[in-house]
């Protein structure tokens, strides 16, 4: 028979090893689970204390992000392999998000140095700066893209054929890395005959595109006919986001027919005077499953038509905004909205009200809402004068309210604004923040002149 | 007096005023919660940190008490340009409270600040970081981290290339 000798129980900190063999057993540890470790045991935390910066620099570098200049965080790329991968996926999500609401802070890391990066060092708006790329990056085959997000223009030069050269070596190098695509025509130097072709066929060179705006085109008869030939258009199986200002119906249907139903988020910008062909039927059905819905319009037959035909659709929208630079009835936007009541989490309204309906206060016109329990973002744009009243209507229209943002006509007198607010924002339980911005009437809702902002934060 | 036990990944137990509590946005929210689940209004709530040893939940607690009277700072303060606001804020007790903290306690403190949604205390601690590292060569910055360079052939190379093209342009 065996026998059994019972060791006195020995606690896992009471056993000394010397620090090689705990370099060993934390060599391969990531930093979440050293963290967890140091957090387990005193004494591991003792014995790993000047190993710490090391460890947590992984943890900390994307709260960091924010507060760092970019030519630092460029450097921090350098430092080893973890910390170059951490800041490109900061940069490349910035903008990628699936989530269509981002309440994390985490989430808006980097996106102000994103933009700066984008902005300044991806724009191809010369046929020069596409050349000066290649040259730089020809001889690598990794990703030149710290940002994933390209802005490539149809300024056609005279040398078209040699421009034409330029662009298609460009996508054909580095086209698979590009995640986001922002196509813009300008008209400044003269467009080129099937120009708006060419540019739909530059697609078929970014076969890993998640975002793709497209802005700008005129497309002519010719260019329709000659698109429509081609019968299909590239195949982009992961976009999930379209950002389109198109003068064509035939364009906007193909691309919807070809990639509509995988989209998450929809925006339609500025359509030129195509706009009476509009079928806002066959467009909510091409797009079933959107979550985000954008319309940007300045035109009066759009203003006319969407609250009417919006109403029928079956999204399950969570972000709604609605941006008009014509007189709209907002009577019938909010009647439109109301559709989705049950979904929506992000609302915005900017628009220019007509003169019967400037007189009114907020408040009248957000009695006519249904309740909106998921809304916790509310921007309303509308160039009204008071804003009297509005928090007893919100509480009960939209009780989680976490923000408001409010534009406000000038003259308003900013001290009283401030007052009242900051005494009503404990009305609304969840209500955090409440920002009014106070400009001049007549100037657009999205321009920022001349405008003071008041923010007013919940007091604990 | 209202007030919260604040229990740290450790076992150590803090008992602190709700007000003050309340000024971090994570113990707010626990609160809150507990508030509604509980039926007796009078109870204590009890909120167990499994992130944050003693030494540091100590710290960020003895920060918020110094610093109970300033406004609150909403978690997106800033949101438009990204940059925290600390040299603003920062004041000689700050300068002081910091001081004789080594690198790897600041680093601690920025994730604590950060879980419990305390935005004055994050932004004085990422800006001491941050300052450990602006300015520095690549070399400095991983001697003051005592971080290693684990790139392979020509990879440091390409990464140099891809931030100099940011650079110059």
């Amino acid at each position: 028979m065996r026998k059994t000798i019972n060791h006195p129980s020995r606690r896992v900190q009471d056993i000394m090893l010397p620090e090689e063999i705990w370099d060993i057993i934390f060599r391969d540890m990531t930093a979440n689970d050293f963290h967890s470790a140091t957090l387990a045991c005193p004494a591991w935390d003792r014995l790993l204390c000047h190993k710490k910066g090391r460890i947590l620099f992984p943890l900390v570098l994307p709260i960091l992000v924010d507060y760092l200049p970019i030519q630092t965080l460029l450097n921090c790329r350098l430092v080893n392999k973890t910390s170059k991968k951490l800041i490109d996926n900061i940069l490349q999500n910035c903008y990628q998000t699936d989530a269509i609401i981002d309440p994390k802070r985490n989430k808006r890391m980097g996106s102000r140095i994103t933009s700066i990066i984008n902005k300044e060092c991806y724009s191809f708006y010369t046929p020069q700066k596409i050349l000066r790329f290649i040259t730089h990056f020809e001889t690598f085959s990794f990703n030149p893209f710290l940002t994933g997000s390209v802005s490539l223009s149809g300024c056609v030069p005279e040398n078209v054929e040699g421009w034409e050269m330029n662009i298609l070596s460009f996508l054909a190098h580095f086209g698979h890395h590009i995640k986001s695509l922002d196509l813009h025509t300008n008209f400044e130097n003269g467009a080129h005959f099937l120009y708006a072709v060419k540019q739909i066929s530059f697609l078929n060179y970014v076969p890993n595109l998640k975002v793709l705006k497209l802005s700008g085109v005129v497309w002519r008869k010719v260019e329709v006919k000659h698109l429509m030939r081609l019968g299909r258009l590239p195949d982009l199986k992961k976009l999930v986001h379209l950002d389109v200002e198109t003068s064509s119906w035939v364009v906007l249907q193909l691309l919807l027919r070809q990639c509509g139903p995988q989209l998450s988020k929809f925006h339609l910008r500025r359509m030129f005077p195509m706009s009476p062909e509009i079928n806002w039927k066959k467009i909510t059905a091409l797009v079933p499953n959107v979550k985000e819905f954008q319309l940007i319009y300045d035109n009066e037959v759009v203003a006319r038509s969407f609250p009417k035909i919006i109403g029928e659709c079956n999204w399950n929208l969570e972000r709604l905004v609605i941006a008009s630079q014509t007189l709209i009835n907002i009577t019938d936007i909010i009647a439109a909205v109301n559709q989705f009541s049950t979904t929506l989490v992000e609302l915005e309204i900017s628009a220019a009200l007509s003169l019967e309906q400037v007189s009114n206060c907020y408040a009248t016109y957000f009695e006519k809402m249904e309740v909106f329990f998921k809304l916790k973002i509310l921007k309303i744009k509308l160039f009204t004068g008071s804003c009297n009243g509005l928090l007893n209507v919100l509480l009960v229209k939209t009780p989680n309210l976490v923000e408001l943002y409010l534009l406000m006509e000038k003259p308003v007198n900013i001290g009283d604004a401030t007052e009242m607010f900051q005494n009503e924002v404990c009305l609304l339980p969840k209500l955090k923040k409440i920002t009014i911005q106070v400009e001049r009437h007549g100037e657009m809702p999205l321009k920022n002149k001349e405008s003071d902002t008041i923010v007013v934060t919940r007091i604990v | 007096m209202a007030l919260v036990r604040v229990i740290s990944s450790d076992g150590a137990a803090f008992l602190v005023s709700q007000r003050l509590a309340k000024r971090s946005g994570k113990l707010k929210t626990e609160i809150e919660t507990f508030r509604k689940s509980s039926d007796n209004s009078e109870a204590q709530p009890e909120i167990r940190i499994v992130t944050i040893r003693a030494e540091i939940l100590r710290l960020v607690l003895q920060w918020l008490q110094q610093h109970q009277n300033d406004p609150v700072l909403p978690a997106n303060q800033n949101e438009q340009d990204g940059r925290g606001d600390a040299e603003m804020g920062q004041s000689q007790w700050d300068r002081d409270f910091l001081a004789p903290m080594d690198l790897g306690i600041v680093m601690e403190l920025i994730l604590a600040a950060n879980h419990l949604e305390v935005k004055g205390l994050l932004d004085i601690t990422c800006k001491l970081v941050e300052s450990k590292i602006t300015g520095r060569t690549v070399d400095e910055i991983r001697t003051a981290f005592k971080l290693k360079s684990d790139f392979k052939g020509n990879e440091e190379e390409q990464t140099r290339l891809e931030n100099r093209w940011c650079v110059e342009n």
